[in-house]
């Protein structure tokens, strides 16, 4: 194939290469074919990956303690589409693996799973027929793991469902249609607030997602001037 | 200048046919080979049934045997259960409606175009000096129906396919048809020939259409037969589809693009891993010697559906590999066959062969 690709997460022309290169997203180190001139490489594996065995690769890897960080790698890989289910269990997961490099909580390796699997239980669409966002949902879910928190659990169980309604308010203010990115935006700038209030815990500062990276790709239905990550 | 429109006055007895027909024109049009096209046409005694309508609980059978009537089913986008007989006029469309929207005063999107076809036919109908009324559901004598259509979109291409009842057995049309959808009774229906007490001519009828329509849309017909790339594919289709009863009766129908080519989509990776490429080249590689009848379509995760030109066509299988994100697949006339591994050779050769 002599055609020229795009790095998914810098947009510069790609070249062939046959050097050994570490994956920008899981950090693996293997034979590279194609590099960006800014070094980026996405592994074999992360490129075949679907979004709940990428997000969990890439969680499970970083050493980052900014979640919107994560959130912005993770988003700008293909399987990650504009708008989807697979956001819902993005966000909690991109909190418990901020979370855990703070060294707050105990989060071990399985509290992605926990998070992957909570998360796909909410539905495509659930924000416009359930009234609640995904998103929201993956804050307290995120706050559910990190807490250990149940259906008989008593300050636990009431934090996850805080967190999620805060998320809820502050991503319906934007209004719709909906879009997954600027969701995935206010829930983790919510999460962050959310955790330095309630448990002291600060996340280092957050990457500004300003302005969105993602509107090219939802000019149909982006809101436009509208959404505070256009702006 | 008017803008020209073919004409076709083209029938074939085998209503599977006639069918195959209306997708073939369809589908050449969609891919700029001919002009848009009006076809009328005559079938032997049929129920035509929409693409999403129900074989079994739509159409009472023990009629259709009765009377030796075949159940065929037609490419749309809605419901519909429409009885033809040899004294039915069909009309197929198959045309760019981009140019309808500016022919309707308050335009509204899907419903304005079918209006203004069924003004076009009401204004033959009027010819005949019968009060009918036009509405985007059909044409009607009071409440009664006197024609009715099932349409399909392919983006902003329109595939208009119905039936008027110009001296259509309406006693039989009800008994054959038995549907939830809507109550069919007598009473519910209505023919030129009942209206005016006497037969009409079929040449009469479809000269007075053909003058209502140009009229209506403003276009010149100039009469044509089929195209020697339509008449190919209406044999493909008839083999393929019309003729079969995982069409006619499951709805399940093979996934062909543009002129009806065996389609392989191939879903890879962006960009694509080593297993990637080694398909992409196995798959180039089988399809060498047969190129004249297989496309071969591309598709990169995450690039988008513009990835080969304005009008994608997409196979559900293909749709359900990229929501499920399987890759890399390949899926042969719409039906997935080999996926996340590199077949060998043999094996991907047999399965096109068996598509072909």
């Amino acid at each position: 194939m002599k055609e020229t690709f795009y790095c998914c997460l810098c947009k510069k022309p790609m070249s062939t290469s046959s050097e050994i290169a570490t994956c920008s997203l899981c950090g693996k180190r293997e034979k590279a074919d194609y590099v960006c001139p800014d070094g980026h490489y996405i592994c074999e594996d992360c490129r075949l990956a679907p979004p709940d065995r990428l997000i969990k690769k890439v969680c499970e890897a970083t050493r980052e303690t900014d979640p919107m960080k994560i959130a912005l790698l993770l988003m700008k890989h293909p399987a990650i589409q504009m708008h989807g289910p697979e956001h819902h269990y993005l966000v909690s997961s991109v909190l418990l693996a901020a979370l855990r490099n703070l060294g707050r909580f105990k989060i071990d390796d399985s509290a992605f799973d926990k998070a992957i699997s909570r998360g796909k239980r909410v539905l495509f669409g659930s924000c416009g027929l359930w009234g609640v966002c995904g998103s929201a949902a993956g804050v307290g879910i995120a706050v559910s793991i990190a807490t250990k928190a149940t259906m008989m659990s008593d300050k636990e169980r009431s934090l996850s469902m805080q967190a999620t309604s805060e998320a809820l308010s502050d991503i319906a203010k934007i209004g719709g249609p909906r879009c997954c990115k600027a969701s995935t935006f206010a829930a983790i700038e919510t999460a962050a607030s959310f955790f330095e209030r309630r448990f002291g815990i600060k996340f280092s500062s957050l990457e500004n997602p300003r302005p969105c990276y993602f509107k090219v790709l939802n000019d149909k239905e982006c809101l436009g001037d509208k959404c505070p990550y256009v702006r | 200048m008017l803008k020209t429109w073919r004409l076709l006055d083209y029938s074939t007895a085998d209503p599977k046919m006639n069918l195959a027909v209306n997708e073939a024109i369809f589908r050449s049009r969609r891919e700029g080979l001919t002009q848009d096209t009006l076809r009328l046409w005559q079938s032997s005694n049929s129920v035509m049934l929409g693409a999403p309508s129900s074989y079994r609980n739509d159409v009472n059978h023990e009629a259709c045997r009765k009377y030796g009537i075949e159940i065929v089913r037609a490419v749309s986008v809605s419901c519909g259960v429409l009885y033809q007989d040899m004294g039915s006029l069909n009309f197929t469309v198959a045309a760019d409606a981009t140019f309808l929207k500016h022919l309707i005063k308050n335009y509204q999107p899907v419903l304005s175009e079918y209006q203004i076809l069924n003004e076009g036919f009401a204004k033959g109908l009027q010819r005949f000096g019968v009060d009918v009324k036009a509405d985007p559901t059909g044409i009607y004598i009071d409440k009664r129906r006197i024609s009715e259509a099932l349409p399909l979109w392919f983006y902003d291409f329109l595939l208009f396919q119905g039936t008027i009842h110009v001296n259509t057995d309406l006693d039989v049309y009800d008994e054959v048809i038995r549907t939830n959808l809507r109550p069919i009774r007598k009473d519910f229906l209505a023919s030129l020939s009942r209206e005016l007490g006497k037969n009409i001519q079929m040449d009469e009828a479809k000269k007075a259409f053909v003058q209502s329509l140009e009229e209506r849309l403003g276009v010149r017909f100039e009469e044509q037969g089929l195209a020697e790339d339509e008449q190919k594919l209406v044999e493909k289709l008839y083999r393929l589809k019309y003729g079969l009863s995982r069409w006619n009766i499951d709805s399940h129908e093979p996934f062909l693009s543009g002129m009806g080519k065996t389609t392989v989509e191939v879903f890879i990776a962006y960009p694509p891993t080593s297993m990637c490429r080694e398909l992409i080249h196995l798959v180039n590689d089988v399809v060498s010697d047969m190129k004249d009848e297989v496309k071969i379509m591309i598709w990169m995760r995450g690039r988008g559906i513009y990835q080969h030109g304005p009008y994608p066509e997409i196979s559900s299988a293909l749709q359900a590999a990229k929501k499920r994100s399987i890759i890399p697949v390949i899926i042969i006339n719409g039906e997935l066959k080999f996926r996340e591994s590199v077949p060998s050779k043999e094996v991907l050769k047999k399965a096109l062969l068996d598509a072909l």
